[in-house]
């Protein structure tokens, strides 16, 4: 938890960069990433970014679960020893510390800080026969200071780097889940933790953690969130203003309709939202905007704006972006809502407003 | 012909004719990755059952009988050529100065900043279309109320991400993949009313999903091998199946709950100890006692299972995946407990997405009964089957008898090339909760939930499960003890 000082309210919120800007520059940056591991580029290497979030990876083609022989592996520290010089080289070559990284990626790394990387694993993996280890795995959770004065830093719950290692402590391949950070930082304060009504007691102090969505899910910044276990069911909880949360669910389900609404949570509770859809068993059919929507106001301290929607009874993905107006706190939800495959006969279930 | 192909970070062969058909039996895909991280060996659909009835001019049964088609030429199904779907990227609004950006305008709400409307933005996918519209008179069926089927495989393979959630704690990171199979009966413009005719009354698709996932040791002097499996029924308060496990626990007052990770759940088997055959939903619903018109034995008084977890496997006495959570596993979930949506709140990041109490499964056919074995690899030699006669081997008319061939149940615990069978098996309709009546239409999808594929470290400090065995509330003594096949959450 956070030590006293002047900054021990005030925490940091981190801006993403735009993927494309990373993307826009992969000719350059597949080259950084073959110097940085000391091989010649061909086609027996892969370097790609992801398209929707610039996650990096390289891949030695011919080795990672392709490699014909035995391998002969490195000692643990010596493998542990590769890895990290690896990313160290990464990191070098993939930002601003390198004078060849591109002018319109100054001030931008592609990699997380790799002095703050905690170490996570540094296991064998085995060859696909099983016969023998076929090489190191090493993975390393990205962490950020959490607060002003840089004395705690906190994981960033969703982001993962991971370098193996192979035969005579070659590198075979990087992938860092890893959406690169814009540079903007903004200070806002820490929220008291709530534990979660309805769950058992909370087990030890919660943990805090910014929270990476993924690839491909609408995120502008990463925000704390506090962590915590009763036990037998995990939570993730507002930490600050800008952390916030999204509580969905099917509300009524009456003749060939369904209702679902959605609230947010841990910001002012003056939220805006926009609703979209897919299909799961239906991919060809695409994204669905729903224009029309229905407002409602929880009658809780402070009131909460929530949103509604009525649609067929189907099997769906919703996707809600949701806005605190008074702050600009943004984020995005996806969830998967059945019909009621029971309920058919239900008229209303609950009230719009999640009672 | 071997294709393989890369998307959203899968890797996976798929086999091929020369013409871009698939093999026999439809798709199947091998060496299945994401990120580098194992998932299957090979995934694929074995069969198709229709159990088909025959029924006289009152419309009452008078005999019954069943039969198996693979996704073959041999079977009537013509294929077409396999297609690809290729999500379109998701486009990011705004500028330099986000959070000036996020206040002052509204734009980064409106999703055609992001998608556009129509577009597949979700899935990297494969894809073929079988015909086999005159299916049901090469069968021979007389007077049936349909003239054929048609079966579409899509296989999905979704981003690593939180979103959409997971697990209710909404702390699961992962990737999916969808084995959808979607069908459609087509209409017999000669059906006959009023007069014997043959009526289709369940479909049921087997499937072979052949997990494996990266076994992981911490040096050499430990050698792993093989994966480990568990099942879970997630607790329920207030129905049937809770009470009863309540009067259970007063009969057996020495049956001691595990402490930890436990009181989430109904049942749970993790481990498993020996191979099993296992239900997971009858009819449409969990608790097989609900079900009218009971189902024929092992099922008519099972509960079911809700969930497999499948992880690589850990040397004894070393710490498991953590459950709930299993940070680096596959999971297969087609049901949440009832209890999910009372311990979640607006206040915190899960929720009741997960349909508590319900099955996950395409409302059209709501009427499944959802099977799962998990056999050891031996049994299952023909990895890459590529003949007719190889499928058939691996399915029978009763699900069970596929596995469970008189030989005691082999031991699993300790690891295994293990192998996980799923069956969907869509009624026409049945009767369950006394009077309330279920239907099936001519045409859905199976498998919509789909498996999830979390490959992250397992976490540390609180915010973990329990690592440890569990096994509730059939002890690991009294499943060797009883040494058989079925296992279900309450026998």
């Amino acid at each position: 938890m956070l030590g006293s000082s002047r900054y021990d309210s005030e925490i940091y919120l981190y801006a993403l960069a735009n993927p494309q800007t990373f993307l826009d520059q992969i000719g350059p940056i597949r080259r950084f990433v073959f110097e940085a591991a000391q091989v010649k580029p061909s086609d027996n290497y892969r370097v790609t970014l992801s398209t929707d979030s610039a996650w990096l990876e390289f891949t030695a083609m011919q080795e990672l679960w392709h490699r014909r022989t035995q391998p002969a592996l490195p000692q643990k520290a010596a493998a542990q020893k590769a890895a990290e010089e690896f990313l160290n080289r990464v990191e070098q070559k993939c930002s601003s510390a390198n004078r060849d990284w591109p002018t319109v990626l100054q001030g931008l790394a592609l990699l997380p800080p790799v002095t703050n990387l905690r170490r996570a694993d540094l296991v064998l993996v085995n060859r696909l026969d099983e016969s023998t280890p076929d090489h190191w795995l090493y993975r390393a959770e990205p962490r950020l200071n959490l607060d002003g004065g840089g004395k705690t830093k906190a994981g960033v719950f969703g982001a993962q780097v991971e370098v193996r290692i192979g035969h005579m402590g070659q590198l075979i391949s990087l992938h860092s889940r890893w959406q690169p950070l814009s540079g903007e930082k903004k200070l806002t304060t820490l929220s008291a933790f709530t534990p979660p009504a309805g769950e058992g007691s909370i087990q030890g102090q919660p943990d805090i953690s910014f929270v990476l969505e993924g690839d491909g899910i609408p995120q502008f910044y990463l925000a704390p969130y506090y962590l915590s276990s009763d036990g037998h069911d995990m939570s993730l909880s507002s930490a600050s203003p800008y952390s916030l949360t999204v509580h969905m669910e099917r509300v009524s389900q009456t003749g060939s309709n369904m209702v679902v609404a959605a609230a947010a949570s841990g910001g002012s509770g003056d939220y805006r939202y926009a609703w979209a859809t897919y299909q799961l068993s239906r991919p060809e059919l695409g994204f669905r905007q729903i224009d029309s929507s229905d407002t409602f106001l929880q009658q809780t301290t402070p009131p909460v704006v929530g949103s509604a929607v009525t649609v067929p009874k189907d099997a769906y993905i919703f996707l809600l972006n949701v806005k605190d107006r008074r702050t600009g706190a943004f984020k995005h939800h996806q969830q998967q809502v059945f019909a009621g495959t029971l309920d058919s006969d239900v008229t209303e279930t609950r009230s719009p407003a999640l009672a | 012909m071997l294709y393989a192909a890369s998307g959203l970070g899968w890797d996976f062969e798929l086999y091929m004719d020369s013409g871009g058909k698939p093999g026999t039996g439809g798709l199947a895909l091998g060496n299945v990755r994401h990120a580098g991280h194992n998932f299957a060996k090979d995934l694929r659909l074995v069969a198709i059952w229709f159990s088909v009835d025959q029924v006289d001019k009152a419309g009452t049964v008078t005999s019954s009988k069943k039969y198996c088609r693979t996704l073959s030429q041999s079977s009537y199904f013509t294929p077409g050529k396999v297609r690809t779907l290729e999500p379109k990227p998701v486009a990011r609004p705004g500028g330099k100065g986000t959070f000036q950006y996020l206040k002052e305008t509204d734009e980064a709400l409106n999703f055609s900043g992001y998608f556009k409307d129509g577009e597949n933005h979700s899935a990297y996918g494969v894809a073929v279309q079988y015909e086999a519209p005159d299916l049901f008179s090469k069968l021979s069926l007389d007077n049936c109320e349909f003239a054929g089927i048609s079966v579409e495989q899509i296989f999905l393979f979704s981003r690593y991400a939180n979103d959409p959630r997971h697990e209710p704690s909404a702390a699961v990171t992962a990737a999916r993949f969808h084995p959808i199979v979607r069908y459609k009966l087509t209409d017999n413009p000669r059906f006959q009313k009023g007069v014997p005719a043959t009526r289709i009354s369940s479909i049921r698709f087997d499937y072979r999903l052949h997990l494996f996932i990266d076994p992981h040791r911490s040096d050499f002097e430990t050698p792993w091998t093989g994966n480990q499996a568990a099942l879970f029924a997630d607790t329920d308060i207030g129905n049937l199946r809770a009470i009863g496990r309540g009067l259970n626990a007063v009969l057996n007052p020495f049956a001691s709950r595990p402490a930890s990770g436990s009181a989430a759940f109904y049942a749970v088997e993790k481990p498993l100890v020996l191979e099993v055959t296992a239900p997971g939903l009858i009819k449409g619903i969990s608790d097989g006692r609900d079900v009218v018109a009971k189902s024929p034995p092992p099922h008519e008084t099972v509960v079911g299972w809700d969930n497999v977890h499948w992880w690589g496997a850990r040397f004894p006495g070393a710490e498991l995946i953590s459950s709930p959570g299993a940070f680096h596993a596959a999971h297969v979930h087609w049901r949440w407990g009832s209890t999910i949506g009372n311990i979640t709140t607006p206040g915190s990041a899960s929720g009741p997405q997960f349909q508590p109490g319900q099955p996950l499964v395409d409302p059209d056919i709501p009427v499944q009964t959802i099977r799962v074995a998990i056999t050891a690899g031996s049994r299952d030699p023909n990895l890459e089957a590529t003949q007719e006669a190889e499928l058939l081997a691996m399915t029978e008319a009763n699900w069970e008898d596929a596995f469970d061939k008189g030989k005691p149940p082999k031991t699993i615990k300790d690891g295994d090339d293990i192998c996980l069978w799923y069956s969907a098996e869509v009624h026409r309709e049945a009767i369950v909760n006394k009077d309330k009546r279920l239907t099936s239409k001519t045409g859905g999808s199976v498998f919509i939930h789909g498996v999830f594929f979390a490959h992250d470290a397992e976490q540390t400090g609180v915010f973990v499960g329990s690592r440890k065995e569990l096994y509730w509330d059939r002890t690991q003594a009294d499943i060797i003890k009883n040494n058989v096949w079925f296992r279900s959450a309450n026998k």
